[in-house]
């Protein structure tokens, strides 16, 4: 939820000290940045074509 | 919601341009991700824009654009795209595994490790291929937090879910996956040695 940033700022700061008391924690959490990283930079972003576009314009415009 | 004030044309048409068109690649991405091609995800794009434009005395200018489209979207794939395709619909257990789940640690103990030199063995086929293998609902909670960087308030409101079915479903389906990345790695060689212990 950290890494979500769905932790509420209070909450964030307690995860943050408990993270520094416990280096077994810090380890976990350097692992699921570099997961989330992993999936964010091997997932391309697709193109729609400018057919498409063009075709929905149409459309959207005879409507 | 606005007060469905009637828009002009000219409006209608400058709202779609400025505020809907500019997320058409990140729609395609999420069409293709749901329906799993190409042709099928340019459908669905077509069927999120028209739609969007219907309905756009709805939409409240200025506001998150994107994720009332991806909603459009995900209810067109739902309800056009899976009857049409004559998929059976699923069960969605989250709410029963959410119940039998409840009051336990779903931080650590449940934690599906992954370790970080198998990443170097992975490309973006291999990740793209894992993802696309997993349930459409656990696919779905990935692309939409992941790669669409939405909030758990925003991905339940486009999936019409609790924020905690949201929680638990992002936290199993990202185990699958890093499951299935792990399968993948061993495959193109890597060799977890916590296993020969």
């Amino acid at each position: 939820m950290y890494l979500d940033n769905a932790l509420s700022n209070e909450d964030a700061t307690q995860f943050l000290n408990q993270m520094q008391d416990n280096p077994s924690f810090n380890k976990i959490l350097e692992k699921e940045q570099s997961f989330r990283k992993l999936i964010k930079n091997n997932v391309p972003r697709r193109k729609v074509s400018d057919d498409l576009i063009k075709g929905i314009m149409r459309k959207i415009s005879t409507d | 919601m606005s007060d469905s004030k009637e828009l002009s044309k000219v409006e209608k048409d400058e709202i779609f341009e400025k505020e809907f068109l500019p997320h058409a690649d990140a729609l395609i991405t999420f069409g293709y991700h749901l329906t799993l091609f190409d042709s099928s995800a340019n459908d669905l794009v077509q069927e999120t824009y028209l739609k969007a434009y219907r309905f756009i005395d709805k939409y409240d200018v200025g506001t998150n654009a994107k994720a009332w489209l991806f909603k459009i979207m995900k209810n067109a794939f739902i309800n056009d795209y899976r009857k049409k395709s004559k998929q059976p619909t699923k069960i969605d257990y989250d709410e029963v595994v959410n119940f039998l789940d409840e009051g336990k640690d779903d931080t650590l103990s449940s934690y599906q490790d992954l370790r970080e030199e198998m990443f170097e063995n992975l490309m973006g086929d291999e990740v793209t291929n894992a993802i696309n293998s997993l349930p459409v609902d656990s696919r779905t909670v990935i692309l939409l937090c992941d790669i669409e960087g939405f909030s758990y308030e925003e991905i339940a409101k486009i999936i019409d879910v609790p924020v905690g079915t949201v929680r638990s479903r992002l936290h199993r389906s990202r185990n699958m996956l890093k499951k299935k990345l792990q399968v993948y790695a061993e495959e193109l060689g890597y060799k977890d040695k916590r296993k020969s212990t």
